[in-house]
This record gives structure tokens, C-alpha cells and sequence, in this order.
């Protein structure tokens, strides 16, 4: 289970990037759209538009090895959480309305940090969205700096 | 997915909106980070800083492949790229170049020497295409600026420059051009001081007031960051302040100049180019912008061809202008209003009345024109003259004589002051005054 002050942040208005992996090991990107705790905290979920990335999610079934990085776009605070896949499903409705809510909490911060509607509205993006769930096993600090890549936890 | 051609994305590799790269390790674990900057190499490579990414850099040398996500900060549009690495180098041209943009970027955090580039990292793209847009409405692409033809008018106006005799003439074609042609908005030349410690501003276009005379740091902002590397720098958009604080914190007026900067207060984008002649610095040629993305790197390219042109032309013209022969007393008579003027030495600065007007080699040479129109009545002098004069102290190797010149006759017509300096030909200065000057000396 992650530390409280981690998993608070993990689900704020935070950017969100993941990456999996095929048989080859070679690599595929996605951009999440909303993170929060399951399972009294011991699992998270993260929402991931499965039109925009196709390849991150043909990469994941459970057991399937995950990265998601997390940044503060305000102060750069950086987290990266790695983990092993439990479920992936289509999104409930419940989720998109989660999903809805950080849209609107990302938009606000990276607006009045002078980011374009143009550059927003990309990404952020609720089509076919598919909820990832995924069971912490390490958290790096990757804030820019010395300390970036330090492991801060080992999760049980 | 469509393949896109990599030369297409010019607005992905401004460092605007952070990349995103993807490695695996041996195990077979994923990895997922943020770069600051991917740098446009050519048609199949590009270049990654390597900073602090350590996990990305040893995944990278397990397996060799990585993923990454190109954002164009114009559009929002997001490409996937997937890259093998190629070689690492902590020297040469792409290095410096990476060099500088970082140290731009993350001076503000003062975290320069943590952030300090290790290598630049060179990779072939294997694969490059554009991610779905999902619910967004997709407008064309803005057609990008055609590169070649920037260039060839660069060319073009580089051989004008070539062709131009005089180095006064020769700053006003390249601005005009600059700015009438090209379209950059606003521009600047500026100059270095005898210490290299300060650049002043010896022509501008676009701006409310000249500016002639005003000072910045070199070191500081953009202009004095390419006057301390001698080499071109570009921020596309300086709207995030945290990455782009220490440059856009433009160039500011250092305390004791009290010509205001011309610059703009807020500009998003800017670009300078160094001046450079003889194997030294004459100048730097700036041009900013209150929009982002205003400037592109064939624009980039184009101010460096004509900046280098300007320099190395100044250089020669330094060189040339040496005047025929020393001049007689010209006799002319000295009458008319008083016009008072102090002389500070210890900088070498000129107030006219209670105005100031200019410092350094500029003020000292006015301070001597005007002495030996009072102590001998002349007002003709030669360049050569001076070269040789021990009390004007010029540097025996790069005086950059003329540009001072040039500075000191454009401050003075500016300035509406009671002064004029002359170029009757070549090599040749000749002082107009428009009443009888009284030098107070200030120590």
C-alpha cells in the first residue's frame, strides 16, 4: 500500500504519462486521464482513452508490468509508480464522471499556468475510455534534480 | 497511423511542451519520463539530452530502443516516435548547442551545474507517426515556413551587405531588411565594451524610442547569453516562466545607463544571432517578438547568416578605414551658445547639460574630439589619428574603432544634441557643434 501523501498526490491535478511493454519488450506510451485509490488504498486506477492509445493498452492484461509517472505542473514534484496490472476494463459510468472531474482540475491549473486550449485539448479526452487497475510495487522520486530515480518505497 | 516525415514537426523541438520517453530494462520493467528538450538532428536523427534520466540511459544501453511522444506546442498535436540509440558526445557543435538551451531554460531554478548537460545522445527514428486526435476539431496544419527561401533571401541579402561600402549604412540595410523582409517585428544591434562586460545598443527597428546607448549585461537574457557562447540561441515561447525565467527576464538596463532599453517588457519569443569578425566578437543581432513561435530555425539560420555577414564586414571595414592622410587644423571659428558638457573618466561617460548621453570608448573619444577642437580648433579627424593617439587608449588589436564611431554619431543625432558627428568620406570623422563646448572634468 503506497504512503497517504503519495496516493493524495497521485490524485490530484497532476499529468499523468504511463508506459508498457510488448513481448519484445518494446515499449508504448500512454497519457492518463484521472488517478485515484481502490481497494481501501491498496490498488490504483488510472483512466486511459483507448482511441488515442491503442498500443499501451494491447500491452496490458493482468500480470502485465506497468510505469506511470505522475509531475505537479506547478512545481515540477515528480513520482513515478510502478506496477502490476489487476484489471483492465472499459470505463463505468461512474469513471467517466471521475474522469470529468479531473478534466476540469487539470484545465484550471495548466490554464492559468498559460497553457493553450489548443495544447490541452489533445489529450484530454474522455473517448473510449478504459480503466486501468494496478497494484503499486515501487515509487521513484523523479523530481528534476539529484534525487531523481532514488527509490522511496518498496511496496509489500 | 500514417507515417509523418520528421523535418514536418519543426514545432515539436522548440521545448515547449515536455516530450515524453518510454525505455524497458532487462527484466522487461517499463520506464517512463519527461525530457526537457528533443533536438532536430536531420531527416532520420534526432537528439536527446542526457541530464540526469539515469534509468532511461541504462535501459537505453541494455536494449538500445526507446518510445517517445512529440508534442507540437502550436497545435497540441502529439506524434509517437520509436528511436534506436545511435552514439553519446560531450563535445562538438550539437552539444554546445544543446548546452546552451539548457542552461537558458534552467538557470532561474539556479540549478545550472545540477542540470548540466553529460552528453548529447543521438538517435536514428525508426518510425515516426501522428497519435489519433480523439474529439478535437482538426484544423489544417499551418503551412510551414519555407526554409529554403528564407535562406536564399539570407544569401541574398548577405551578398548586399558584402556590397555595401560604408558600416554605417551597412547596420541599417540589414535591419530594414530584417524587418521589412523577413518580418521580424523587432530587432536590435548591439555592441560589447572594451571589458566585455556590457553590450549597448547601437541600432534598433520596431521599437518605440531607438534606444541608442542603452546597456545590457553580457551573461544575461538572450542577447548576453550569445555574447558570452558566441553561439545562436532561440526560445520559441517564453510563456512558461519557470523554464524560461533567467531569459525572459529580457535583457534589463544595467543601474547607471539611464537610456531606457528599447526591448520589449514581455516578449514570447526571441532569437540572437553572434556578430562575429576576425575570430572576434563585434556584435550580437537580435530580433523578438510578443508571439510565441514568431521565429523558426530556418529564421534562426537566416539571422546567423546575416549576423555573421554584419560581423565579419564590420571586422573588414575596422580594418579599411584607416583615412588617408592626418588632417590640418580645419580653423573654423568657435562662437555660438555655450553647451556644457562634464566628462567623468573613471567610466568615461558624457553628460551634455544634465542629460547623460554615452560611457566607455564612445565617451572618451567625444571627450577628445571636443578637447582638440577647443586646445587646437579642429574639427577634422582620421581614424588612423586616432589608432595611434596614446591618450584615447585603444586596444592595439580590436578596437572596433568604427562601430563606437557609429554608436557615438547615431547616440548624439538621437539625443538632439547640440553635436554632430560627420563621415565625409572614409576613415573620416568631422565634429559639427552648434555653439562653443566648456568641458568640465568630474573626478
Amino acid at each position: 500500500m503506497i504512503d497517504n501523501a503519495i496516493a493524495e498526490f497521485v490524485e490530484g491535478a497532476v499529468m499523468t504519462i504511463l508506459a508498457s511493454r510488448d513481448q519484445g519488450f518494446h515499449p508504448a506510451i500512454g497519457r492518463g486521464v484521472g488517478t485515484r485509490r481502490a481497494a481501501d488504498g491498496h490498488l490504483l486506477d488510472t483512466m486511459v482513452s483507448r482511441a488515442q492509445w491503442p498500443d499501451l493498452i494491447a500491452n496490458l492484461a493482468p500480470g502485465a508490468p506497468l510505469a506511470v509517472t505522475f509531475v505537479a505542473p506547478d512545481d515540477y514534484r515528480t513520482f513515478q509508480i510502478k506496477g502490476v496490472i489487476e484489471a483492465v476494463t472499459p470505463a463505468s459510468d461512474g469513471d467517466r464522471a471521475f474522469t470529468h472531474a479531473y478534466h476540469r482540475d487539470i484545465h484550471r491549473v495548466l490554464t492559468a499556468l498559460g497553457v493553450t486550449e489548443g495544447q490541452i485539448g489533445f489529450w484530454l479526452t474522455d473517448a473510449d475510455l478504459w480503466c486501468l487497475r494496478y497494484r503499486p510495487t515501487d515509487v521513484f522520486v523523479q523530481t528534476p534534480g539529484p534525487r531523481a530515480g532514488t527509490r522511496l518505497e518498496q511496496c509489500p | 497511423m500514417t507515417a509523418v516525415p520528421l523535418q514536418s514537426l519543426h514545432a515539436c523541438f522548440e521545448g515547449v511542451i515536455p516530450s515524453i520517453i518510454a525505455t524497458v530494462d532487462a527484466a522487461g520493467v517499463p520506464n517512463i519520463s519527461y525530457l526537457s528538450h528533443v533536438h532536430y538532428v536531420d531527416e532520420e536523427h534526432v537528439a536527446l539530452s542526457n541530464q540526469y534520466f539515469s534509468k532511461t540511459a541504462a535501459n537505453v544501453r541494455d536494449r538500445g530502443t526507446a518510445a517517445l511522444i512529440l508534442v507540437d506546442g502550436r497545435s497540441g498535436r502529439q506524434y509517437r516516435l520509436d528511436i534506436a540509440f545511435v552514439s553519446s558526445s560531450r563535445e562538438g557543435e550539437l552539444f554546445d548547442r544543446m548546452s546552451d538551451h539548457l542552461s537558458a531554460m534552467s538557470a532561474r531554478q539556479g540549478m545550472s551545474d545540477i542540470m548540466a548537460l553529460r552528453s548529447a545522445d543521438l538517435y536514428r527514428v525508426l518510425r515516426c507517426e501522428a497519435v489519433p486526435a480523439v474529439g478535437v476539431n482538426e484544423e489544417a496544419p499551418p503551412a510551414p515556413p519555407d526554409a529554403a527561401a528564407r535562406l536564399a533571401a539570407a544569401a541574398r541579402l548577405a551578398g548586399a551587405l558584402a556590397r555595401e561600402a560604408d558600416a554605417d549604412a551597412m547596420i541599417d540595410l540589414a535591419l530594414n531588411s530584417l524587418h521589412r523582409d523577413f518580418g521580424f517585428p523587432h530587432l536590435m544591434v548591439l555592441i560589447p565594451d572594451e571589458g566585455g562586460a556590457r553590450l549597448t545598443v547601437i541600432a534598433s527597428r520596431g521599437y518605440e524610442t531607438p534606444g541608442t546607448g542603452a546597456e545590457v549585461a553580457v551573461g544575461e537574457g538572450v542577447a548576453g547569453t550569445v555574447a558570452a557562447t558566441l553561439r545562436p540561441l532561440r526560445l520559441a515561447d517564453m510563456s512558461r516562466g519557470r523554464r524560461y525565467a533567467e531569459a525572459a527576464r529580457a535583457e534589463r538596463p544595467l543601474p547607471r545607463a539611464a537610456i531606457p532599453y528599447p526591448g520589449l517588457g514581455d516578449p514570447l519569443s526571441q532569437m540572437a544571432a553572434p556578430m562575429i569578425g576576425r575570430g572576434e566578437l563585434t556584435g550580437v543581432l537580435l530580433a523578438e517578438a510578443a508571439a510565441r513561435f514568431a521565429f523558426t530555425r530556418a529564421d534562426e539560420d537566416a539571422l546567423g547568416l546575416v549576423a555573421g555577414q554584419l560581423g565579419a564586414a564590420l571586422a573588414l571595414h575596422d580594418l579599411a578605414a584607416e583615412g588617408a592622410t592626418a588632417q590640418k587644423p580645419a580653423g573654423t571659428g568657435i562662437r555660438g551658445p555655450c553647451i556644457r558638457i562634464r566628462y567623468f573618466p573613471f567610466d568615461d561617460s558624457i553628460f551634455i547639460g544634465e542629460d547623460y548621453l554615452i560611457r566607455g570608448i564612445s565617451g572618451r573619444l567625444l571627450h577628445h574630439f571636443l578637447r582638440l577642437h577647443l586646445d587646437e580648433g579642429r574639427s577634422d579627424f582620421t581614424n588612423r589619428e586616432l589608432r595611434v593617439d596614446p591618450r584615447l587608449r585603444l586596444p592595439e588589436v580590436k578596437d572596433n574603432l568604427e562601430t563606437r564611431l557609429i554608436l557615438l554619431r547615431r547616440r548624439l543625432e538621437e539625443h538632439e544634441a547640440p553635436l554632430r558627428l560627420l563621415r565625409p568620406e572614409r576613415g573620416r570623422i568631422r565634429l559639427e557643434i552648434g555653439g562653443t563646448p566648456e568641458i568640465e572634468v568630474v573626478t
